[in-house]
């Protein structure tokens, strides 16, 4: 246990503003659902609060919070969110789309318009630059590359778009670069190259069929708006290639950190353990974690104490009350604690995971836990965010044994 | 013997549709019909709520009378390739290549159209083999990617009329819009952003890929265990200190967790204009297919 403690910090708000200290890019990683988008606005806020001039880059919000950060529809722009009058700082929200993004870059980074308009129309690129898996990644690093370089911020915070694979969102940069590098673009003219010099003539016939088919089927002219994108390409590559190292590089720079943002869902650590991994395979190392939406019994009436775990101890009846609802209370508080307990079976395997990874990479620098409750109605409106801020804890390492399911059985 | 039925589950990302997968293959299993689960997130929960290590690319027993089975694009696609590409040694080089990938990616639609085709073959199997399923149940992608999914045969099959997959393409249109073999079940959980979704769902699901719908499907509800006066008993004891305030708060985190669930059960009626189908909450800090009986008995009463 104690070696576990020595592993683990924990925290709460002023352990985070303590953790920022120095870091200039936080990145929000973790698996669709959990709540990224809502937990990097939240802790956008709180840094802000605490007098540091953010920027939050956020992708695909609920309409609502959309609403609430009264991000403009117009993607890409940055906007300055109205805070309370306490805090110390600035927050500007700015809202990803990668579609129009792309599109831009391409402008941007071409020699000259006419290519560029050349490029833009070409009905492969269209396809692909919506298509291509981790183009919404990229443009996401696209465009924290630009904030991060504005002397106008301090910090990025930086939500990023669902992916079930971490390969998806950090290989981006490396794979448009292979993409360029490759010579596959070159076999476009004559795809049956693929198969070298020694195959015979059947399979290349064969071959020829199959991307005959898929013209036929498509009613694209497939081979031919591959092989002009392909050449137009070449003449953006090495710009392009410049914007991808930098990308990279800020990716690994030492005043950009990972958190990872996950939800003590009953199923929830494999996949966040496994997209752990593969993040932590790619040299990235997550030094904070939170906990997002746990059950916390004062969400309904902040007057209300917090639950202790023991939920009455022996018997049904309580005096004062009507057996009957005595006894429902009871199979309330043993409900809701086999959900506590089903949190904290899920986090102590997280806890496992992670530490079984670091210790895999040798010593490493323990992280920062925090949770955030579940609150009802959702987080949507400034207020509540701004409120869940406030609300990031430290997440206990000791746990009081699990309920007695006191009333349950007999 | 009859033809298998399809159904299809929907909904965004993280209300249950994993869940109601398997709850669905729980009731339709006991029912004494074969059932095949199929999986299309990857990584996915069912094989750990299903309690076996993995999902595999073939269909394997995972109960009595239930298999599993895991529907991948990049498989799908892989097997489709090789159903075009006789050989095996060149339908692997063009997989492994990079032009392919890139060609790939240009045809919007065509891994959709490998997974649909998949999924043709286990509910028609060929030749004369009768079917292995009298059920198949569909743990479709999260709402943004499911309406893609289900409408590939209108975008793609317009322009694949010939050859294999134009005409698996034609069968699983033909499927999709039948009442008497598909459902397609959208499930939210009663709280705002998922009720709006579900709506926005149904009606795209109805209107442009005209698949035919179950009732709405309200997971993880609550119990009702107080009247709506026992509020102001439970606040009188609180005031009076005579109970543990612990037992207090769970009593009325129920009854308020309840009131505001009903608000939006009753929207989600309103917004899709039917009965919501109410599945219960599962206070078990492990929900896995033992489990979720009474979610599949409450279920049950709508599958077809
Ligand atoms: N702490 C919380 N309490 C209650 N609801 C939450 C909380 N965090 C997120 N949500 C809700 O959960 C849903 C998913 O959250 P979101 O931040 O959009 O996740 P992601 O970006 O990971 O997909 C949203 O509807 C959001 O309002
Ligand atoms: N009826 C239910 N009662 C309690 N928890 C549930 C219920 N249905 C789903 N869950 C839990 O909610 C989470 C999301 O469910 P899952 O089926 O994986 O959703 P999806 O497949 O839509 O992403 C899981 O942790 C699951 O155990
Ligand atoms: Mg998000
Ligand atoms: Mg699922």
């Amino acid at each position: 246990m104690s070696a576990k403690r020595s592993r683990t910090t924990n925290g709460d708000a002023g352990a985070l503003d303590a953790w920022l200290d120095g870091v200039r890019v936080l990145v929000c990683l973790g698996p669709g659902g959990v709540g990224k988008t809502t937990t990097a606005a939240s802790i956008a806020i709180a840094a802000a609060m605490a007098g540091r001039r953010v920027a939050v880059l956020t992708v695909d919000p609920a309409a609502r919070l959309k609403d609430a950060l009264d991000l403009p529809e117009l993607p890409g722009t940055l906007h300055r969110v109205p805070l309370p009058d306490s805090a110390r700082g600035s927050l500007d929200a700015v809202l990803l789309d990668a579609k129009g993004l792309f599109d831009a870059l391409v402008r941007r980074l071409a020699p000259s318009d006419d290519l560029a308009e050349r490029i833009v129309r070409n009905p492969v690129y269209r396809n692909v630059a919506g298509a291509f898996a981790g183009s919404d990644a990229y443009m996401a690093l696209e465009q924290v590359l630009d904030l991060a370089s504005d002397p106008g911020h301090d910090l990025v915070v930086v939500d990023t778009p669902p992916a079930s694979h971490a390969l998806e969102l950090f290989d981006a940069p490396q794979k448009i670069l292979a993409l360029l590098q490759s010579r596959a673009l070159e076999y476009l003219e004559d795809p049956t190259r693929i198969l070298g010099n020694a195959t015979s003539r059947i399979a290349r016939g064969v071959l020829s069929g199959v991307v005959m088919a898929l013209e036929r089927m498509t009613g694209l002219t497939l081979m031919r708006d591959l092989s002009s994108l392909a050449s137009d390409f070449a003449e953006v590559a090495p710009r392009f290639r410049e914007r991808a190292t930098a990308i990279r590089d800020l990716l690994h720079a030492p005043t950009t950190r990972y958190a990872l943002v996950t939800a003590p869902d009953p199923h929830g650590a494999d996949d966040v353990l496994a997209f752990t991994g593969e993040v932590d395979r790619l040299g990235i190392r997550c030094d904070a974690v939170i906990v997002n939406r746990v059950l916390s019994l004062d969400v309904p009436d902040a007057s209300a104490p917090p639950p202790r775990r023991r939920a009455g101890g022996s018997g049904g009846e309580r005096p004062g009350l009507p057996v009957a609802l005595s006894r429902r209370l009871v199979e309330c508080a043993a409900d809701l604690a086999a959900i506590s307990e089903g949190q904290r079976r899920v986090v102590e395997r997280l806890r496992e995971g992670l530490d079984a990874l670091d210790l895999a990479r040798g010593g490493t620098s323990p992280r920062l836990w925090l949770e955030l409750p579940a609150l009802r109605p959702a987080p949507v409106t400034l207020p509540a965010i701004t409120d869940l801020a406030g609300r990031l804890g430290a997440i206990p390492t000791e746990h009081p044994r699990p309920a007695p399911r006191a009333g349950r059985r007999s | 013997m009859s033809d298998p039925r399809l159904l299809i589950v929907t909904g965004k990302g993280g209300v249950g549709k994993t869940t109601v997968t398997a709850a669905i293959g729980r009731a339709t299993s006991r029912a004494g019909l074969r059932t095949l689960l199929v999986e299309t997130a990857s990584p996915g929960r069912l094989a750990n709520v299903l309690r076996v290590p993995s999902l595999e690319a073939e269909p394997r027993p995972v109960g009595e009378r239930l298999d599993a089975v895991a529907l991948d694009a990049d498989r799908a696609l892989a097997s489709f390739v090789q159903s075009l590409v006789p050989l095996r040694l060149l339908s692997n080089a063009l997989l492994a290549s990079d032009t392919f990938r890139i060609v790939a990616a240009a045809v919007p639609g065509i891994a959709e159209a490998a997974m649909l085709s998949q999924l043709l073959a286990w509910l028609e199997p060929r030749g004369l083999r009768r079917p292995a399923w009298d059920r198949i149940v569909l743990d479709a992608p999260a709402s943004g990617h499911s309406a893609p999914l289900l409408s590939t045969p209108e975008t793609l099959g317009g322009i694949a009329s010939v050859g294999p997959l134009g005409t698996s393409l034609r069968r699983m249109s033909e499927w999709l819009r039948d009442p008497a073999r598909t459902r397609a079940f959208v499930v939210a959980i009663p709280e705002a952003w998922a009720v709006a979704e579900a709506a926005e769902l149904r009606a795209v699901l109805r209107d442009e890929v005209r698949v035919p719908l179950a009732p709405p499907i309200a997971n993880a509800v609550f119990p009702r265990r107080f009247a709506a006066a026992d509020e102001e008993r439970l606040l009188s004891e609180r005031a009076a200190g005579s109970v543990d305030d612990r037992l207090i708060a769970a009593g009325l985190y129920f009854l308020r967790r309840r009131g505001d669930e009903k608000s939006h059960l009753r929207e989600l009626r309103r917004a899709t204009g039917e009965i919501p189908v109410e599945l219960p909450f599962v206070f078990d800090p492990d929900v896995r297919l033992d489990r979720l009986d009474p979610v599949a008995a409450a279920i049950a009463e709508v599958l077809p």
